[in-house]
């Protein structure tokens, strides 16, 4: 070995042992291990109780070898790292992350039945379409499941028949507003509009549907998705709402009339599924929200009617939420149900709305429409939905759900437990 | 616990060789290393770490009896019992529940099969055990006295559960007598950086793009699910998994070779680039050598080799292919990927005849037949389906009305497409060769120099980047 190789070695050995160990020493910093991560939205991994079972079979051991590095104290910053990475890959303008086939969709009416597949599709996105800072949800009609909810939706129509209207909206997506005919075709996504139609040509006699695809597309050029969470904006939701008044034949507010906020820097769903990419990262979204006039609060109460919060429509002070949470600022997230009082109406009028999270932006310009307004989430919520709305002396029932849930089995099951 | 974790190389690995260093005596870092090792077994089912002991036990006596006994019909007795014991044992643990199922099958019995957890690394410590036993009767080796000797070169955390499959007489000595040198930690730190990075980024990369396009819901497809696929894509998932066999296995050698060389451990090279092998019988030259020569030595030789008769040396082949392919694992696919090896090497052997250094043209076709028919053989290892596989190929030959390619494989090509450069680059000795050429010139020399010297840093580093995103990241080779 020549003297420079060995000097060399020398350096290369103090080099690479130091960066291990101080990697080692960092990891020993249990204090500054992280329990939650809020981009992915999950608690992480916690140090496993030991027992003599979980020890001897490898469980005990398997979950330390997790935790030490689902909560290294680096860890959100080595994920960025890998990200930056990641993009030199190749060329990352367009992604496309999962996939699908959908259903042909059927032009005329056909008999359908309530027989949903669980296909293990339940929980998050069949696929996304990335483009620059923007991420879409892509949308696979599945049949099945379609009928299904038009099933469920029809058979709650008959149980409130002649005491309450019922109303069904179905929610496109992104996509179909903002891309190009080919771009989803070569992607295979379903046409929101084609599978929204197919849909309501089931309803029953009766049952108003609200077609808010021509309202979101004639303002196309607003904000009216985000561009790196799967929801809408409330911009998004308030031409829906217009919609819905028209249906209904009320005179909707404003949107000069409300007040306006903003909070920026949200930086939602997406830009955890896509593993942060740096284009979100450095152009993240903001949310805008509008405050109903009559009344900006609400109770909470949990899936079995108790109350436990008193919580704003719409939450004032979002900016103090995380990045990833300020989608909270609409009526303090999923909550199993909720009332609002509207004490400037007195005439009586009242809705539910029977919603997943696509309805939190919507509820606030419901508000200022009706006297009580009361909000179920389907999925959190347990009881009966007829004898609710009946109890009640409800007017009005609004269902409300992006188009891609009424493809998934596991929405339907939620929904029919409270209908069935 | 996998190598490719940041508990393996941030907590274990360090806390094991700083103690190690911090030890004076042989004999204390010796039992520094068997403790690391068995902790580190121990870590998957610690249960396990009984069977690892006592089949190390079993062939440790076994060993001292024959070399204590002079007769050569006893001291062939007792090596054939104890290597009978291991095998039996391997079958148990790896072949017993397969081999109900076809049995049930054949005799149409309806019964439930045992479900039999597979110890981790047996295919391997089993083999090395073996190996011991036998050249110990062979008089190539003494028999080691001491059985915790014994127990440390079997479960030597650097090997023990994906290989290379060790040879007891290739580190015998230097399990009491090893030096630590300069020269051989420099070069332990490159090769280990190399391994890790490989498999944290590379394998694991290739393996990201085979899933994104033959999984569904998290699973492997069936053969519905792959006719609804282009030919590009089930080519371009193919090649990744390909590249990510090669990547995963070469590297945990490399990891293995460079964790051995830091404590003064020389362990034999695994791979020398397979996939630009001019023909199957060269590509069995370089891929898994550890293997390969365990199958030459302890069957195929014994068994005549090719001194024998055509049908018989075919015969022996034949031997030694299927028993290469189950090795691998108990199910069709393998024994079939043994097989499908087996046929090319007989035709190589006596049709085509290629020559053992052929030159420039007839390597060249050589080369690209070879990876053609190591593609399909990637291609029989990855489908344990064997119905999901027909369609896989079918698809890749005849048009099923998907077109060639579709938009989603070309996007997730063009998002990939430096990456896989790089993974095939990887997989030729093109650094290798910069680095010769480099070293014909003093100053080219000093670059190469210098740029190894950071080199390992920033692969430890981007390395950890890519490993942190992974909570649970096993190896390919784990359940072998």
């Amino acid at each position: 070995m020549d003297r420079f190789t060995e000097k060399a070695s020398k350096l290369k050995i103090i080099l690479s042992v130091s960066v291990t160990v101080v990697i080692f020493i960092i990891g020993l910093a249990f204090f500054a291990r992280p329990t939650r991560s809020e981009n992915e939205k999950r608690e992480l991994t916690p140090f496993p109780e030991f027992t003599v079972d979980g020890f001897l079979s490898g469980e005990f051991t398997s979950q330390v070898s997790l935790w030490f590095s689902d909560t290294y104290p680096l860890r959100e910053m080595m994920i960025e790292a890998n990200a930056s990475l990641n993009s030199l890959y190749g060329i990352r303008d367009e992604q496309v992350i999962g996939g699908g086939e959908g259903d042909d969709i059927p032009a005329g009416p056909a008999d359908i039945e309530f027989n949903p597949t669980d296909d293990g599709k339940g929980e998050g996105f069949e696929g996304m379409y990335i483009n620059g800072d923007t991420a879409y949800q892509l949308y696979f009609f599945n049949k099945q499941n379609s009928d299904s909810y038009v099933a469920l939706v029809n058979d709650f129509a008959s149980q409130v028949k002649g005491k309450a209207h019922v109303y069904d909206m179905i929610v496109p997506l992104h996509y179909q507003i903002a891309l190009s005919e080919e771009t989803v075709k070569k992607y295979n996504a379903s046409d929101c509009g084609d599978a929204i139609d197919y849909m309501y040509g089931n309803l029953a006699d009766g049952i108003k549907s609200v077609d808010t695809l021509p309202y979101l597309t004639a303002h196309n050029d607003e904000y009216l998705y985000f561009r790196t969470d799967h929801h809408w904006t409330a911009r998004g939701a308030y031409y829906a709402y217009l919609a819905f008044c028209e249906v209904k034949g009320i005179t909707p507010t404003q949107l000069s009339d409300y007040r306006r906020l903003q909070f920026d820097g949200f930086l939602g769903t997406f830009y955890a599924g896509a593993r942060q990419p740096q284009a979100m990262k450095g152009n993240p979204d903001y949310v805008e929200a509008f405050v109903p006039i009559g009344v900006n609060e609400e109770d909470v109460y949990d899936s079995k009617g108790n109350k436990i919060a008193e919580l704003a429509v719409v939450y004032t002070g979002a900016d103090k939420y995380d990045a990833g949470n300020k989608y909270l600022t609409f009526i303090g997230g999923d909550q199993p149900l909720i009332k609002i009082h509207n004490p400037k109406i007195n005439d009586g009028s009242s809705i539910v709305i029977v919603k997943e999270s696509y309805g939190n932006a919507f509820v606030p310009f419901l508000v200022d429409s009706y006297e009580y307004v009361y909000v179920i989430d389907y999925r959190a919520w347990s009881g009966n939905l007829a004898s609710f709305v009946i109890d009640n002396g409800v007017n009005d029932v609004l269902f409300l759900n992006v188009v891609s849930n009424t493809s998934t089995g596991e929405r339907l099951k939620e929904l029919s437990s409270i209908i069935k | 616990m996998v190598f490719s974790s940041l508990f393996f190389v941030f907590f274990f690995l360090v806390a094991s060789y700083g103690i190690y260093f911090s030890a004076r005596k042989m004999k204390t870092r010796n039992i520094i290393l068997l403790v690391s090792s068995l902790i580190f077994y121990a870590w998957g089912g610690p249960v396990l770490v009984l069977l690892f002991c006592l089949m190390t036990f079993i062939c440790y006596i076994g060993a001292l009896l024959i070399s204590q006994n002079r007769v050569r019909s006893i001291r062939r007795a007792l090596c054939a019992t104890t290597v009978a014991i291991c095998i039996t044992i391997l079958f148990i643990f790896k072949y017993a529940g397969f081999s109900m199922s076809v049995a049930y099958s054949i005799f149409n019995i309806d019964s439930a099969i045992p479900n039999i957890a597979l110890p981790i690394g047996i295919s391997f410590y089993t083999f090395q055990l073996m190996s011991y036993v036998v050249d110990v009767y062979r008089g190539e080796v003494e028999a080691q006295r001491k059985y915790w000797l014994l127990l440390l070169y079997a479960s030597l955390f650097h090997q023990c559960i994906a290989g290379p499959i060790v040879r007891y007489a290739d580190v015998n000595d230097e399990i009491e007598n090893r030096q630590i040198t300069l020269a051989d930690m420099s070069r332990g730190i490159s090769r280990f950086s190399v391994g890790l990075a490989k498999k944290a980024i590379l394998a694991n990369g290739c393996g990201v793009i085979t899933d994104t396009i033959f999984n569904q819901n998290g699973a492997m497809m069936g053969a519905d699910g792959i006719a609804d696929l282009s030919s590009a894509a089930v080519i371009l998932a193919s090649l990744c998994y390909m590249l990510q066999l090669y990547l995963d296995f070469s590297a945990y050698s490399d990891m293995a070779i460079g964790m051995g060389l830091m404590v003064g451990f020389h362990y034999k090279e695994n791979f020398n680039y397979p996939y630009i092998a001019h023909s199957a019988t060269d590509f069995w030259r370089r891929w898994h050598m550890s293997l390969s020569t365990f199958f030459r030595d302890y069957v195929y030789i014994p068994l005549g080799g090719n001194r024998v008769s055509v049908p018989r040396h075919i015969f022996n082949m034949l031997v030694v292919w299927a028993l290469t392919g189950m090795w691998h694992g108990a199910n069709w696919n393998y024994i079939l990927w043994g097989l499908y090896w087996f046929v090319f090497l007989v035709i190589e052997k006596y049709i085509i005849k290629p020559q053992r250094e052929p030159k420039l043209l007839p390597r060249a076709l050589g080369i690209v037949a070879t990876f053609i028919i190591a593609f399909f053989s990637a291609m029989l290892f990855k489908f344990n389906d064997l119905s999901a596989l027909g369609q896989a190929v079918a698809n890749i030959f005849v048009s099923n009305g998907n077109g060639f390619s579709d938009s989603a494989t070309d996007l997730i090509f063009k998002n990939n497409v430096f990456f896989i450069i790089a993974a095939l680059i990887a997989c030729t000795p093109i650094i290798p060769a910069i680095r010769n050429l480099c070293e014909k010139n003093g100053t080219t020399q000093k670059i190469y120099v210098a740029i190894g010297t950071v080199m390992p840093v920033i692969l430890i580093v981007i390395s950890a980047f890519a490993l942190a995103g992974d909570s649970y990241n096993p190896f390919l080779y784990f359940q072998f």
